[in-house]
């Protein structure tokens, strides 16, 4: 990035002095004078109808006073429509939402949920997606979606997304190898150390302010307006400003629906906050997939043909739009890294009686990549290549168009897995194991993920003190989105960051915004706040053309002034545009205005176009981001256990906006790939989870990362024109590559192939044991 | 029903207050007295996010009785610091910019301040042992250790 | 609900006794609160004896170690007494759950607690500790083996607290290790943990083997078979080597949401080998 000012440095985040002084608000801090505090009852059964539900003992005990069940608020998700806030008449998953009550007192709660008798009669339940779609699963849990050609799927099919691109079967006779493997992945859940909470005050009137920390305020706003039946210019969504992680699993509504009908049935504030183990089961998973790959090469590594088949795990509903993108969006991860001729991929999301498959970090990339990238190795392996040589052979480049059709810019897989190779000293031997029972080895994976690019819109008001104010619903849940955005505005009206402010998310006041999801922030966002500068600019330009005796275009801004471009001297303080007009008598005085209307504000609104294949095909606008990783690691032979040495994580961010922030998601990809790639998996029995807690649940503590010095990241830029200032989107693609590198270095090291994620040291010890027995 | 008096010394003040027997420390600090800074994570003991430090020593305070408070010296976030004066640990965190979302940091400094007050020289491994109860899901704690390094560095606690 | 705070083990009792049962026993508090919480305990009374008069302590003598009930596990940690004489407690200490569970969970809340899978019971039990249990009519000495019925059940009598854990002074040429496998080095409960108490004499010959084993069957059990093939066999690697295949016939493990049985199986043999080993070691000095 050239002559920025403000933009590509390493701005401090504007909200980390608040937070370490622990006085950072979030939504779990929020309370109104007399809150009453809400509980859930949910289902102990897989799969069951609800004969019948008495809340008469609850709606008795004093100090209860609410208690809802569906019929105060039938309400089915917006898309596909097979998700209800509250049970209707069936659940569908241990943990499904039946009742919920509000009361002065969280024991009091408790108590009135104990009191609650539901009837329930056992339906036969599934909990496996492949039995799920099969001819012969025991139960239908909902109708089917539409799969190819229209034509309604096989049983329990809820989505289907296909690409296909050249001819399979012409490819796959050209090949003079042809590999095919089945790989899995785990359950996961995002773990935010914030739990979901909804703080909901509804007035006699319905309207309705709600406190949360939901990624997605403008989505919650409409979805609670529909549980109300009110309008939605009724509903606010205030986001109080910090939000205590998300990852994807605050997005959507959560609890807001029911603290929102819970408040309008007792007319006073509610809040309602999740459990940790409400947070696992009980928002949204990761989808665990069962993906079949089958691969035609030819001796000399390249690639002719791959088909894949992806069964994705619903869970017992759908979360909104969620549930179909993610079958959507799980094949960019099979189409951004490769040249591929003859391509076709079929992804199915399936319903089985577990908790519900939605956004999670990775967004299905994670584990298509997963899969991808393991076969690379053992594809390598089975050509006796050297398993970067064969990804170098096949990269697509600028240029390039993709199985799907885009049409290949800015990627960043060469110079990410190259640096990253540099940097591991890949062709060289690992050193010798610590452990006299251990061996050692690298590998590396090339990870690459869309972003998307949505819509938002933001507004900038200038104050009359010549200070800025940030409107955007974007909300941030730690990469410091509100920071880029006030970076922006410095940057553009060329003032220090002390004189830009961020607001709330309030959509009362802060403009339409689809959602903190999808890596989307930085572009989308980005875009906005700098359309919203221009607009802003404009008018401060008209304003003060006038008075400078100059065209509003020949005017520019720094440093709090206006200037003419080129005379510097014939300039005026933005806060001299306002007027200062007594009011009244001395001390009476109002504060400086603008005649015409109280407010300097220029808003914008971020609006992008799809986007075109060569036939004229309509493809979603995204980008791709590229991070490659390579690691060095030894497996303990005889538990199974992983010891990294050294994690090299390379990042093509296009141009980053805040280059210590940059890091920080290349920090904090590692630790999640690392805790989705060898510990964390939800486990069930008969559907009912029994790990949903932070014991058995393990996200990686201090001790399961590598050392400080055993990390490097780098940052290898590409020139992303589309982008805010050249960005793209990073909060996801940091994750994609690890599990696979990981994979692929037990397998140098150890012989062992593990087509399971994550790679536990249980799966890892059993297979090596299987692999020495077998060669016994 | 009885309550359990309290008498405690917290963040240098002397309260005193009469809890439900089974309230935690925990919803003592953020309900009765406000100081929201301490977080709830998990209310199981197993986050860290709740980290206060009693007669000195870090504790998970949603596995403490309020009740057990009675009688002891309890220091929480908002003591550490005044809006002028940031403890040296807050000063390197900030400057590092070691935490993304921030719900884990006033149980990491308090983790990490009582480390660093009866170990001012700990290695990287003695810094991971006493953050190891400390859950971040943000960062690879690598800010973080290297903030509690560069303090320890310094010779301040 | 009612609250009562006693100071000593006497009024302890009396309120105990005057509770009839319904009442229910609280010290460091870490897992009663979430049963209070979370799983439905519902006590009449809650009897704070956290800060019974006494009963923190770690002395040693040269009958032993005695260690009060009401210790915490983080005292444990770094003990130089237990560090040199009594390993396996110390290994086990200092990877228990978090600092700051340790320092608010007691000793003998662990063992009270039954846990199949908690790590104070194999280390204590391989070192063959022995609780002092009081109730109104007197104190009695239960040795620790025999103190573990299954999960959250002990010979623990209603109205009967935990005064003392004992453990008899290991002697000369004696080594103690505690192996322990988990996911996560810390906040991770044991998959297989494998204590080992060893005497050698000059010969490096077992005269006295006591191992127990963790989370692999519904309380924690000494080893048997092992411990009878050590006795008076030199303690070579061959040796430990077998006495990690006959580990396998000491627990019929099961799988659980920490583990499947396979795993746990063939975790035994590593894991015992492992203990013996660094016993061993040890028990050379």
């Amino acid at each position: 990035m050239v002559d920025t000012f403000i933009l590509g440095k390493s701005e401090l985040n504007i909200d980390a002095p608040e937070k370490i002084a622990g006085r950072a608000k979030y939504a779990i801090d929020m309370t109104l004078p007399g809150m009453l505090h809400a509980r859930v009852l949910r289902s102990p059964r897989a799969h069951a109808r609800i004969l019948s539900i008495d809340t008469s003992a609850a709606r008795a005990i004093p100090g209860v006073l609410a208690v809802i069940t569906a019929q105060d608020m039938p309400h089915l998700e917006d898309f596909p429509g097979d998700r209800p806030t509250l049970a209707l008449d069936r659940v569908c998953y241990i943990g499904d939402a039946v009742a919920a009550v509000a009361a002065e007192t969280l024991e009091l709660a408790e108590q009135a949920l104990a009191a609650i008798k539901v009837e329930y009669e056992d339906l036969p339940a599934v909990f496996d997606p492949e039995v799920a779609m099969s001819e012969t699963t025991p139960v239908i849990i909902h109708p089917s979606g539409k799969g190819p050609g229209g034509k309604v799927m096989g049983n329990n099919q809820a989505h289907w997304y296909g690409a296909a691109d050249g001819d399979l079967d012409k490819g796959f006779a050209e090949a003079d190898l042809i590999v095919e493997n089945r790989f899995t992945t785990g359950m996961a859940q995002c773990t935010p150390m914030e739990p979901h909470v909804a703080l909901a005050d509804v007035d006699i009137y319905d309207n309705c302010a709600i406190y949360c920390n939901t990624q997605t305020p403008y989505l919650v706003k409409q979805r609670v307006a529909e549980i109300l039946k009110v309008s939605p210019h009724k509903i606010r969504i205030i986001v109080p400003p910090h939000i205590g992680g998300g990852f994807g699993c605050k997005t959507r509504m959560k609890g807001e629906g029911i603290a929102a009908a819970l408040s309008r049935a007792a007319r006073k504030p509610v809040k309602l906050v999740y459990t940790r183990e409400e947070v696992f089961a009980d928002t949204t998973v990761k989808h665990p997939f069962v993906i079949y790959i089958k691969d035609g090469v030819k001796q000399d590594g390249t690639l002719v043909a791959r088909s894949i088949r992806a069964i994705l795990d619903a869970g017992a509903y759908t979360d909104g739009t969620v549930g179909g993108l993610v079958t959507r969006n799980a094949a960019y991860g099979a189409v951004g890294v490769y040249k591929v001729p003859n391509f076709k991929l079929d992804n199915f999301r399936v319903y089985t009686n577990k908790p519900v498959g939605g956004a999670f970090r990775g967004f299905g990339v994670a584990q298509t990549t997963w899969a991808v990238e393991s076969q690379m190795d053992i594809i390598a392996e089975k050509l006796g290549m050297d398993p970067l040589e064969l990804r170098l052979k096949n990269l697509l480049v600028d240029g390039d168009y993709n199985p799907e059709q885009y049409l290949m810019d800015a990627v960043g897989s060469y110079p990410t897995v190259q640096k990253a190779a540099e940097l591991i000293e890949w062709g060289t031997p690992a050193d010798a194991p610590i452990s006299p029972t251990a061996k050692r080895a690298k590998g590396i994976a090339i990870g690459c993920k869309h972003f998307s690019i949505q819509t938002s819109s933001a507004a900038i008001k200038i104050h009359e003190d010549g200070s800025f104010e940030v409107r955007s619903s974007v909300t941030d849940i730690g990469q410091g989105s509100r920071t880029v955005m006030a970076q922006i505005v410095a940057e553009e009206f060329k003032v220090q960051m002390s004189q830009v402010r961020v607001i709330r998310v309030d959509t009362d006041v802060t403009p339409l915004d689809t959602g903190q999801s999808g890596s989307s922030t930085t572009v989308k966002a980005g875009h906005a706040v700098r359309l919203a500068c221009k607009e802003t600019k404009r008018q401060l330009f008209d304003r003060a053309a006038s008075l400078l005796e100059a065209a509003a275009g020949d005017l520019d801004t720094a440093g709090g002034r206006v200037f003419v471009k080129g005379s510097p001297d014939r300039s005026i303080a933005i806060k001299d545009l306002f007027l200062k007009l007594p009011m009244g008598a001395p001390g009476y005085e109002y504060g400086p205005f603008l005649e015409n209307y109280s407010e300097l504000v220029g808003g914008a609104m971020f609006y992008p176009q799809n986007e075109r294949g060569p036939k004229g095909e309509v493809l979603p606008k995204v980008g791709f981001s590229y991070c490659s990783q390579a690691v060095d690691l030894e497996v303990d032979v005889e538990t199974g256990r992983i010891k990294i040495h050294k994690l090299v994580s390379i990042l093509d961010p296009g141009k980053p906006m805040n280059d210590q922030m940059a890091i920080g998601q290349i920090e904090g990809g590692v630790g999640f790939g690392i805790g989705t790639g060898i510990f964390e998996e939800m486990s069930f029995r008969d559907g009912k989870p029994t790990n949903a807690n932070l014991t058995d649940y393990r996200i990686p503590t201090a001790l399961d990362v590598p050392n400080v010095d055993q990390l490097v990241f780098g940052q290898v830029e590409t020139n992303f024109a589309y982008g805010p200032y050249g960005a793209k989107g990073i909060g996801e693609v940091v994750v994609c590559a690890t599990a696979a590198a990981i994979a692929n270095a037990i397998r140098s090291a150890t012989g062992v192939r593990v087509l399971a994620m994550p790679l536990t040291q249980e799966r890892v010890a059993l297979a090596i044991a299987e692999y020495e027995a077998s060669r016994a | 029903m009885t309550k359990a008096e309290v008498r405690a010394t917290i963040n240098g003040r002397e309260r005193e207050l009469r809890v439900d027997p089974w309230r935690t420390l925990l919803e003592m600090l953020r309900d009765d007295l406000e100081l929201t800074g301490t977080k709830l994570g998990c209310e199981a003991g197993e986050c860290g996010a709740c980290t206060v430090l009693l007669d000195g020593k870090p504790v998970v305070s949603c596995v403490t009785l309020a009740a057990d408070a009675d009688g002891r010296t309890i220091e929480t976030i908002e003591g550490i610091s005044t809006p002028e004066h940031l403890h040296p640990l807050q000063d390197e965190f900030l400057k590092l910019s070691a935490f993304q979302c921030g719900y884990c940091a006033p149980g990491m400094i308090m983790s990490s301040k009582a480390l660093l007050e009866h170990n001012p020289n700990p290695t990287e491994g003695e810094i991971r042992d006493a953050i190891a109860g400390n859950l971040c899901r943000c960062t690879a704690y690598v800010g973080i250790v290297k903030a509690i390094q560069n303090v320890a560095a310094e010779g301040v606690s | 609900m009612d609250y009562l705070r006693p100071q000593t083990v006497a009024e302890a009792l009396a309120a105990i006794a005057q509770a009839g049962g319904t009442a229910t026993v609280i010290a460091g508090g870490t897992d009663i609160i979430g049963d209070i919480k979370f799983r439905g305990l519902k006590p009449t009374a809650l009897i704070n004896i956290n800060r019974l008069e006494g009963l923190r302590y770690i002395t040693e003598d040269a009958s032993g170690l005695r260690i009060g009930a009401l210790t915490n596990i983080q005292e444990l940690v770094g003990n130089p007494i237990i560090a040199k004489s009594y390993t396996a407690l110390g290994d086990a200490a200092e990877r228990f759950a978090s600092l700051q569970v340790r320092n608010l969970a007691t000793v003998a809340g662990s063992l009270g607690r039954a846990s199949p899978g908690g790590d104070m019971a194999p280390p204590l039990m391989a070192l063959g500790a022995s609780v002092i249990a009081v109730s109104p009519s007197g104190e009695r000495e239960i040795d620790l083996a025999d103190f573990f019925l299954g999960p959250r059940r002990t010979v623990l009598q209603p109205g009967e607290l935990m005064r003392e854990i004992r453990i008899p002074a290991p002697g000369p040429r004696s080594g103690s290790a505690y192996a322990r496998l988990s996911y996560r080095d810390v906040l991770d409960l044991c998959i297989v943990g494998v204590a080992s108490g060893i005497k050698l004499d000059a010969g490096n010959r077992v005269t006295s083997a006591r191992l127990a084993l963790g989370s692999v069957a519904p309380r924690p059990v000494r080893a048997a078979n092992v411990e009878a093939f050590l006795l008076g066999k030199e303690l070579t690697d061959e040796v430990i080597r077998e006495a990690g295949n006959v580990s396998s016939q000491d627990a019929n493990p099961i799988t659980d949401q920490r583990a499947s049985a396979e795993y746990r199986k063939q975790m035994m043999p590593v894991l015992t080998r492992r203990s013996l080993a660094r016993a061993r070691d040890a028990a050379q000095g």
